[in-house]
This record gives structure tokens, sequence and C-alpha cells, in this order.
């Protein structure tokens, strides 16, 4: 017999004892401190380590006339990729500075053992202008627990102090890079190399203590008087008072005072690890008898009574019900998610809700999520097997396994349901945009009040608009505009900052739809965006259970005048694209779109994004159009990268919200598109098998 | 020239004072709970989140039904936790405004509401705790902050640790405890259980997860 629970006290008891019993035993791992150029190593010089997977490092450093902010992105375990923006003072003759952008790349190719050191190559700024132009070949290894020492050979910047004849026998070319932005092939692990290396000590968990040795002479900057370089050594400080945090003081080059500080994120680690949403309502499980039943007594509850009670209880877990066909032995519900970032939490979290409203002889259970008021995809689950795995081991890959799949069945039989809130929703907050590396005003911050509205027709047939009203900064004038040969499609945006303000950003009526099976469909008509308006029509075909899409985006728009009224200027163009999306293993997302641009330019644009399944997405893309790299002007062609975070890893608490952003040019006219709101692939994608299956572990959560 | 928009425009900025049915629940929402929660702390009072209401919660408490009170010292929690739901062997116990205990006869198998709850487990049977089995195997399951389930299975061994005195509402009772001690590759941790001397279990303490710590419950 099972020994029953008897007696009730509110116990207060010591945590000491309890917590120190339940102890993660971690591996000995060295966490690397960050480097000048805000990445994993010395104080100038690279280390052969990397950081975390997923760490993104955004590091800024100053010292002598040097100031850089870098964002690094462990995208792999021996991958990462960093993207800077620096400013170097007094670098032309006239004492003017130069504000570059620059990538890295670094490659951990050996993982350290008890003898091999770990060693990696890299590549600082190997595209564009070259300012930081070198690469390396690095090791490093602990030679005991506390003290790890590196040592590597560098070319280019670092291989400019006392340098030595290149070992492959190969000359460095002068860096041709015309209006910058291509990758210096002809330059890599060319010309004189130079040996580097340092040591760091772990004087405490969260102090290190760094000297090095600088193959980088800073030939330029000692040549124009920006800085003095006295010695190669550099040496100092790195300490991290939080996880998350670190700051670093040295003395470098016999001369400069350096400074760094490193926010770190990792989307692998939440602070608050999976959530603190409230429990589930338990699933109520039916006696035999109760399942055995082949029907309900409508007398006594019937389909109207039914409908109106699911749906109200169902907007405890957030979720609207839209539209509901009941039968004695079935149920099928198309629902607004409007809480959980996890399709699949919202899905578990319903069906148990279900377990307990809907009448014994209902088995099995068909969910059909909603978005852009059309469904994307239909979950069926029986409610036998809701009832025999909950609380069990395993539960999550079981009830995966036997539930069903499919494409959205249609609205055949199905009983729409009017919204109980008002059609019409409308918000105001304050916006803060800031523009970045114009030339004129590297940093320019604005704040403003933003207005939108959105008023449903149906579902899937709504008009939306937003306004804004700059309060504080913003542009004041109109700011540097490069010429170009190309049509004026996105070089003249300042333009809409000086005399749109304020403005009508947006006003359109959209429609979705689905035309058949696997396909999706939306037409959006008005103001797009800013500098278009138009009618932008697009078609997807997308299967629940691929990782493909295929979909065909036309637009005719025209530019808007620049008081962002309603009137339009001279300029109009259709434009395009064939897309195919592909959700790739290990994490990745891919993304092709071929086709007609802003400017008529013909190209195509690649989309590459590392995704973790908790919403987290990294990742970048470049645009080849038919427009040549002097017709294009700065930076050759247009190329970004961009990140977005979810809200709910930020507060524990569920939302759906996310924040993103890209950084890209958009003083451009080669490889420009329209930005239409909500295009289809990204509306619907996360109603599909691909997402769901990434965040299963939230079905019963 | 480079823009950073969308990145800001729903910032901390926005959060604080954006209103209006299109920003509901969203980040603005989600910060002034934080914010809330904050001086809550400051003030020294307990803060709970709102929550959805529990629609059928009340419908699924039994009046006057069992009540098992359990303690979770990390979370300075300690309470009573009403049945809520059974189903087979496992009882689903719960306390508004949204925390749930899953045990199967005595053994913790779930949680919810907690954070990094335990998210299922495969508990032995109390009488191999009784039985000093030393081939005890439990797995225990969690969410990670990747949304992944994540399994441990470890082997456990179970020891009488001696005699103790518990005092239970203000009643002392003999009692004699066993330990279940339990290790994998990733986690050594230790499970209590106190026995009266007519053999029925009177306490345990048994770990939720190792952020949480353990439940002590009666």
């Amino acid at each position: 017999m099972t020994p029953r629970l008897k007696r009730f006290r509110a116990l207060i008891a010591g945590t000491a004892a309890t917590a120190a019993l339940a102890t993660a035993v971690p591996a000995q791992e060295w966490t690397p401190t960050i480097n000048m150029f805000g990445a994993p190593g010395l104080i100038d010089m690279p280390t052969a380590e990397g950081a975390a997977e997923a760490q993104i490092t955004t590091g800024g450093s100053y010292f002598g006339n040097q100031a850089r902010l870098t964002y690094t992105f462990q995208v792999l375990a021996r991958v990462s990729g960093s993207f800077r923006y620096s400013r170097v003072g007094e670098y032309f003759a006239d004492g003017d500075p130069i504000f570059d952008r620059s990538f890295d790349f670094h490659f951990r190719f050996l993982d350290e053992t008890d003898y091999l050191p770990a060693m990696a190559v890299g590549l600082r700024d190997f595209m564009g202008t070259g300012l930081y132009s070198s690469e390396y070949l690095v090791a490093s290894k602990n030679v005991t627990d506390d003290l790890r020492v590196t040592a590597g050979l560098g070319f280019g910047r670092m291989g400019s102090r006392s340098g030595f004849a290149n070992p492959f026998g190969l000359d460095r070319p002068v860096n041709e890079f015309g209006n910058g932005g291509i990758p210096s092939w002809d330059q890599y692990f060319r010309g004189d190399a130079a040996v580097f290396g340092g040591i760091e000590w772990r004087a405490r968990d969260d102090l290190s203590l760094k000297l090095e040795y600088s193959s980088d002479a800073y030939v330029r900057e000692d040549a124009t008087g920006g800085m003095e370089i006295n010695s190669p050594f550099n040496f100092g400080v790195a300490y991290r008072p939080r996880e998350n945090v670190e700051i670093g003081g040295y003395y470098m080059y016999g001369s400069e005072i350096g400074v760094t500080g490193s926010l770190i994120v990792n989307p692998l680690n939440p602070s608050l690890t999976s959530g603190s949403e409230p429990a589930p309502v338990p699933v109520s499980v039916r006696t035999a008898d109760m399942r055995a039943a082949q029907s309900w007594d409508r007398a006594i509850l019937s389909d109207d009574t039914l409908r109106t009670a699911t749906t109200q209880v169902l907007r405890s877990e957030g979720a609207e019900v839209l539209g509901m066909v009941i039968s004695d032995r079935a149920v099928r519900i198309q629902y607004e998610n409007n809480r959980y970032r996890a399709e699949a939490e919202s899905i578990g979290r319903i069906a148990r809700v279900l377990t307990n409203t809907l009448p014994p002889s209902v088995e099995l259970i068909t969910l059909e999520p909603i978005r852009e008021g059309i469904p994307v995809s239909a979950i069926t689950l029986r409610r036998s097997d809701l009832e025999a795995l909950e609380n069990t081991a395993g539960a999550d890959r079981a009830i995966y396994d036997r539930a069903q799949f499919s494409d959205a069945a249609g609205d055949s039989g199905l009983a729409r349901l009017p919204a109980d809130e008002d059609r019409f929703k409308w918000g105001i907050s304050p916006y803060f945009e800031i523009t970045v590396f114009d030339a004129d005003a590297p940093i320019d911050p604005e704040i403003g009040v933003e207005l939108s509205a959105r008023y449903d027709i149906r579902p899937n047939l709504y008009i939306a608009g937003s306004a804004r009203k700059s309060v504080i900064g913003g542009a004041g004038e109109l700011g540097y505009i490069a010429p170009s040969t190309l049509p004026a499609v996105r070089r003249n945006g300042a333009y809409y900052n000086l005399l749109g303000d304020p403005g009508l950003d947006t006003l359109y009526v959209a429609s979705y739809g689905r035309p058949a099976e696997n396909v999706y469909s939306r037409i959006t008509a008005g103001y797009l965006e800013r500098m278009y308006g138009g009618i932008s029509a697009e078609v997807l075909w997308k299967p629940v259970d691929s990782p493909l899409a295929l979909g065909a985006e036309v637009n005719y728009v025209r530019q808007r005048n620049y008081d962002l009224g309603f009137g339009f200027r001279d300029y109009s163009t259709t434009t395009g694209h064939i897309s195919a999306y592909y959700d790739m293993p290990w994490g990745f997302h891919s993304q092709v779109d071929v086709g007609r641009y802003l400017a008529g330019d013909w190209g195509a644009t690649f989309s590459l994004d590392r995704e973790f399944e908790n919403g987290w997405r990294v990742g970048g893309y470049f645009t080849l159009t038919d427009v040549s790299a002097e017709e294009f002007g700065e930076g050759s062609f247009d190329k970004g990268i961009r990140f977005s975070m979810p809200l709910d890893w930020v507060f524990g608490e569920p939302t759906r919200r996310t924040l993103s952003t890209d950084l890209n040019s958009l003083g451009r006219d080669g490889g420009a598109r329209v930005d239409v709101e909500n295009r289809l692939y990204e509306s619907i994608r996360d109603g599909h098998i691909a997402d769901f299956s990434d965040s299963w572990g939230r079905f019963w959560r | 020239m480079i823009r950073l928009t969308k990145l800001f425009a729903f910032g901390a900025l926005a959060a604080m004072t954006a209103c209006g049915p299109l920003n509901e629940g969203g980040f603005g929402a989600a910060l002034g709970e934080l914010a809330q929660a904050r001086v809550a702390a400051i003030r020294g009072q307990d803060y709970t989140p709102p929550q959805p209401e529990p629609a059928l919660a009340v419908v699924l408490l039994p009046q006057g039904g069992e009540r098992r009170v359990a303690s979770i010292p990390s979370r300075g929690l300690a309470s009573f936790f009403t049945l809520a739901a059974t189903n087979g062997d496992r009882t689903t116990w719960t306390i508004a405004p949204g925390y749930s205990l899953i045990f199967k006869g005595p053994m913790l198998v779930g949680t919810r509401g907690f954070g990094d709850d335990l998210m299922g487990a495969v508990a032995p049977d109390i009488r191999q705790i009784r039985g000093q089995s030393q081939s005890i195997q439990r797995r225990i399951e969690f969410l990670d902050g990747n949304d992944q389930i994540v399994r441990y299975d470890l082997t456990c061994a179970a020891r009488e640790s001696g005699p103790e005195q518990l005092n239970l509402q203000g009643t002392v009772v003999a009692t004699t405890a066993w330990v279940e001690s339990c290790a994998s590759p990733e986690f050594v941790f230790e499970n209590k259980y106190w026995f009266d001397r007519a053999g029925t279990l009177r306490q345990s303490k048994q770990l939720i997860s190792p952020s949480l710590g353990h439940l002590l419950a009666q």
C-alpha cells in the first residue's frame, strides 16, 4: 500500500543544505576574455579559442586614436564572425578621422587536448577598404589550469612588426578595394609574416592578467602622429564582474591607455531558463464508461452553449477562437494564439483545457492555428493519448509521435464565431531609432511618437496604418547624398525624414487567403511603407510538413511624396521576386529571392540565418544585381546583418513579441526592395511542423 | 547611412509608455510587471505576476479534498497544495495562482509554474527506498533554455540514515530517515524520506531541479 500523507503543516526549511546537494558538475573549461577587437583574444591580438556556441559579444574599445565597436557572433562551436564599426582619428593627412566598417572570420580547426594546443585560422577585415586587413594562424594551450599561452603567425597588418619574408613565397599586392565591400581574395596570407604571442593568467575566476607581444606596428598611425608606438608589448587586466559583462584596462604600445567594455549574451542561456508561465490546467481523465459514450445529450448541453463556453475558456490561455465545428466524436477549432511564442505550448495548453470542457464522447481534437486570419495547419490529437501521456516521462516525444499534422481543411462546416473584442484596435507608443554610419553624423538618434491602428473587416481582411511625429532629434538637415546614375529609389530617403514629420508611415488594406491546399495568398494595397505606395500581391506554396517553401511576389509601386502625405512622385516601377525558403538542418535557414528590384535592376538576394529553437535568429544577407559596383557606390553591393530576439526569452513571461533589427545600408539604390508588412512566409511558418518540432518540448509546459 | 529602426521602436522607452490594445501583452506589459516585481522586492513583499483567470481550476478543486503541505525553500514558498486532478497513479496538486506539483504515490514526478520545472520523471517505488536498493534507476527531464527537453538517467542507492525526531504540527514524531543518493555524469543529489514506526511516510525531500532545489513535502 502506498504510504499516505496525513499531516499538514507549513514548513520553512533552510536552503543551504538542499541547494548544495543538487550540484551540477561542470566540465573544466577556460572562458576566454575579450580583446580590443571585440572577440576572444589577448589584448590587440587573437587567440585560438572561441566563445561559447551562440554567444553574442558586443564590445567597445578605445586606445590612442582607435575607437571600435564590434559585434561578434559565435555561429557554431568552431566558427565565429565579427562586424565592426571603427573610428580612426587623424587618419587622413588633413587630420580628419576615418569611419570604417569591417568583418572578421575565425575558425578553430583543432580543439585543445592534453598534449596539443587549440589551433585556429582567422581573417580580420577581410573585405572592403582593409583598414585592419590581416590574417593569422594561432595556437593556444593551457600550461596550467590558470595559465594559458598563445603564439601565432600574422600576415598583413599583423605581419608589420619585425616581419619576415612570406613563408609561402607570396607577395601581397596593393589592396584595390574600389568601392569596398568585396572580399580581398588576392590579399589573404600574402606578404610579410610576423610572430605574435602572449600569456593570460587567470588570477581569479573573474580576473585575468594579460601580457602580449603585438605584431601590428601601427605603421600609418605612427607616421601620421595619431599614435605613438614605443613598444610591441601590451599588458593589463580583464575583469568580469558578472557573467555577461567584461571590462578591461591595458597599457599599450608603450604610450597608450586602452579600455574595453563588453556585453555578452548567449541565446542558449536565458536568465529564466525555461520561462515562468503559470501551471497549465491538468488533463481531466474520463472513466471507461465516459470514453465509451458515442454522443451526448444536446438538450442539456447544446452546440451553441459549448461553442460559447469554449471560446470564453480558451481566452484564459490567450487563444481567440475564430471557428469551431463539433460532432459527437470530434471537434475542430480554429484559433489565434496571442500569448505563446511556441505554437506547441499553445496547442498543449488548449488541448488540456478542452479535456475539461468537451463532452466525454469527443475523442479527436483538431486544432488549427490562424495567422493573418487564415488557418495554417491542422494538428489532431487523441484525447485518450492526452489522458495516457500526461505526467509521464518522455511524454513530449510520445505525444509528438501520436499527433497528426496536416494542412488546414478549409471552411467546410465551420461555424464562424464573432470575435468578442472590438474590431478596431489602436496603440500609441514612443519610438527610438538611431541612424549610424552617416559620415556627417555617425550616430544620430531620434525619439518620437507613433500612432498605429487596425480595423478588421474580416479576420483575413483588414485595414492598418501608422503615423509618426518626431519629438527629439531626427534629420534637422539633409546630410550628404551620394550621386548615382541609378533612379533615386532609396538614396533620397533622407528627404522623407526631413520633410515627412509628422508623416503617415503606412495605410493599407491587406487580404489573406487559402486558394488551394498548401497554398497561401496575400494582396496588400495602399501606402505600403514610408517611401512607396501601390499594390503588392504574393502567393506561397508551403506544405505543412515540408522544410521547403516557394513563393512569388509582384508589386506595382509609386514613390511617395517627401511630406509623407497622400501624394505621389513621378517614379513608379514594377518589381517582383520568385523566392525559395529552406529550413536547413543544424539550425540554419536559407532564403533566395530572384527578381527585379526597385531601380529596375535584376538579380538575387541570398540570406542565411542561424535560428535557435527558442526563437532567436542571427543572420545576414547580400544582394547581387546587374548594377555594377561603380553604379552602386560605397559598399559595391547591398548587404546586411540582422538579429531577432524573442521577448519571452528576456522576461520569461509568455509573449509572441520579438525585438528585431536589420543593420543594412538604406542609402543605396541597387538591390533595393519594397518593404511590405506581414509577408506570407514569416506570417505562417511558425504554424508548420518545422517550427513546431523545434519547440515541441514546450507542449506539456 | 544605416538605420536601426525596429530594435528601438519597441525598445525600453516604448515599453514603459506604450498604450492601447495593439500594445497589450507585449514588451511594455512585461517590463511593467518586472518593475512592479522589483518595487515589491524592495519593499520586502512577495510579488505575484497577474495570471490568466484559472477558468477551470475552480471546478477541479475538490471541496474539502485532500491537501498536501509543500515547501520549496529556494523560492521561499511554503504552503498547502490541494488535490486538483488524478490521472491513474499520478496526482496533481495545485495552489493559486498557477503552481502545480505532480506525484506518483509519494514520489515527485513533475512540477509546473515554478520556472525551471521538473518536466517529467521516472521515479522509484517507495518500497525500493526502504528496501535499501543499491540500483535504483531514475530519469529526470527538464526544459532547457532552447525549448528542448533534456533527460538525465541516474543510478541511485538508498540507505537508512538513522532515527530522527520530526516536529509535525507541534507533535513530535519519531521517525527513521532514509537517504537516496543519486549520481550521473551531470548531477549529484540526495533525496530524503522520513518514515514513522508504522512505516508511514511522514515527510520527504525530493529534488525538483538544480536551480529550484528540493521540495519538502508532508
